[in-house]
């Protein structure tokens, strides 16, 4: 920026011809220095008309944000919020008990399969006992008939209604979305999740609620058709964590964030690898770039006339 | 051959003169560079997330199942190695 105005309004005392023939040559190739006084003043005002603009477009973008009525989540300080932080996996297989628990009475939870948790949350012979917990449809046998046989571990989470009829039908017209994906399916994250299961309160004066509908000012709307179903000791956890509510809203996000991004340990250490070869590569081009330079700021050109 | 070569014009010789030679040594180095350079990103990794990934709880759970000695080669075992 300063470099420009700087080009625009002072060329020559920035270039100065004094510094050498070849800066002199550069400083002849400008193409502003020929420029009357009005037209650089015009330019200059140009820029800066151009300049603010943009930072009001860019200051009333980030102020309408307050014109929606709903409440916008804090940003919270995950296990994962950082540069190189991983998912924290105890706080995931809490999470997968909430799930199981609590959530799985109404979402689904489709695209995760048993065989996703090992590894991940659980080693393979719970996955095992886990996926034996539930019945699959399968079929046809030899005789043509479909049966019900234990859940494997390449069988996916099952979901509590048959179809989206079923959920809405069972939640007055409200349909309970499929968790797999929500934290990236929604705006703020797992900090909207956080936010959107320990948020319910009383709603305020001049709102009216439908039946069967709460209040969380996080929610658009703020009529959301899912009662607050986290609580304390809403469940026990099995390795002994106090099952305070915030605790349980922040496992099943970690858990939940976890559905979303299986990569994300993979992405974290990619990351590491790429930064490292980036600053090697750098370095090394650094150099080269010095390397092939030192010839050329090192030439001396000579006009030698041809004496007669 | 000379005797007193230095090493410049030993790795020289047998090494950057032919094509053959040398884009053994770049296979060959890129080998090994790899594999030391993702066992060392991995081991920054695992130290800055100590105690939050798999690998570091699994022994709670581990010692009662897998009797059948049979586990799915994930890929945290293969790079915990
Ligand atoms: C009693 C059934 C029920 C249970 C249990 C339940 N939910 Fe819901 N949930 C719903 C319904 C119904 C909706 C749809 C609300 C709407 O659209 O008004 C919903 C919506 C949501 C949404 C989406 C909100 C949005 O922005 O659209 C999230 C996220 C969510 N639930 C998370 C959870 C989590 C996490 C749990 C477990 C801790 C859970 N729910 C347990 C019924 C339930």
């Amino acid at each position: 920026m300063a470099a420009s105005l700087g080009r625009i309004c002072r060329t020559t005392s920035l270039l100065k011809p004094s510094s050498g023939p070849i800066y002199s040559q550069v400083n002849n190739f400008t193409t502003t220095k020929e420029w009357s006084k009005g037209r650089k003043l015009l330019t200059a005002c140009l820029g800066v008309t151009a300049g603010g603009i943009g930072a009001l477009l860019f200051s009333l973008d980030r102020s309408v944000r307050a014109i929606e009525i709903v409440a916008h989540a804090p940003h919270y300080h995950w296990p994962w919020t950082g540069l190189f932080q991983s998912l924290d996996h105890a706080s995931m297989r809490r999470g997968w008990e909430v799930y199981k628990n609590v959530c799985s009475a109404c979402h689904s939870l489709e695209y995760v399969a048993y065989r996703h948790l090992v590894g991940v949350t659980h080693t393979e012979a719970e996955a095992k006992a886990l996926a034996a917990e539930i019945e699959v449809r399968d079929g046809p046998d030899d005789q043509g008939n479909y049966f019900m046989r234990p859940g494997k571990l390449s069988d996916h989470i099952p979901s509590p209604y048959p179809n989206e009829e079923a959920a809405r039908a069972a939640n007055n017209g409200a349909y309970p979305p499929d968790l797999s994906y929500i934290v990236n399916a929604r705006h703020g994250g797992e900090d909207y999740v956080f936010s959107l299961l320990t948020g319910y309160c009383d709603p305020p004066a001049g709102i009216v609620l439908r039946e069967g509908q709460n209040f969380n000012p996080y929610f658009p709307g703020g009529a959301i058709g899912m009662a607050q179903v986290i609580y304390d000791e809403v469940l026990e956890f099995e390795d002994g964590t106090p099952p305070v509510a915030s605790q349980v809203a922040k496992d099943v996000c970690a858990f939940l964030m976890w559905t979303s991004n299986h990569e994300y340990d993979d992405r974290q250490v990619l990351a590491i690898k790429t930064i490292g070869i980036g600053s090697l590569l750098c370095a090394l081009l650094f150099y080269l770039k010095r390397f092939k330079f030192s010839h050329v700021k090192n030439t001396k050109l000579a006009f030698i006339p041809k004496k007669k | 051959m000379k005797t007193n070569k230095n090493y410049k014009s030993l790795i020289y010789h047998y090494i950057f003169k032919r094509t053959s030679t040398f884009i053994l040594a770049v296979v060959v180095t890129s080998v090994f560079f790899e594999r030391t350079y993702d066992h060392l990103c991995e081991a920054i990794f695992e130290r800055i997330n100590r105690g939050r990934l798999w690998r570091h709880i699994k022994h709670k759970y581990e010692n009662n199942g897998d009797e059948d000695g049979f586990s799915m080669p994930s890929a945290d075992d293969a790079a915990a190695d």
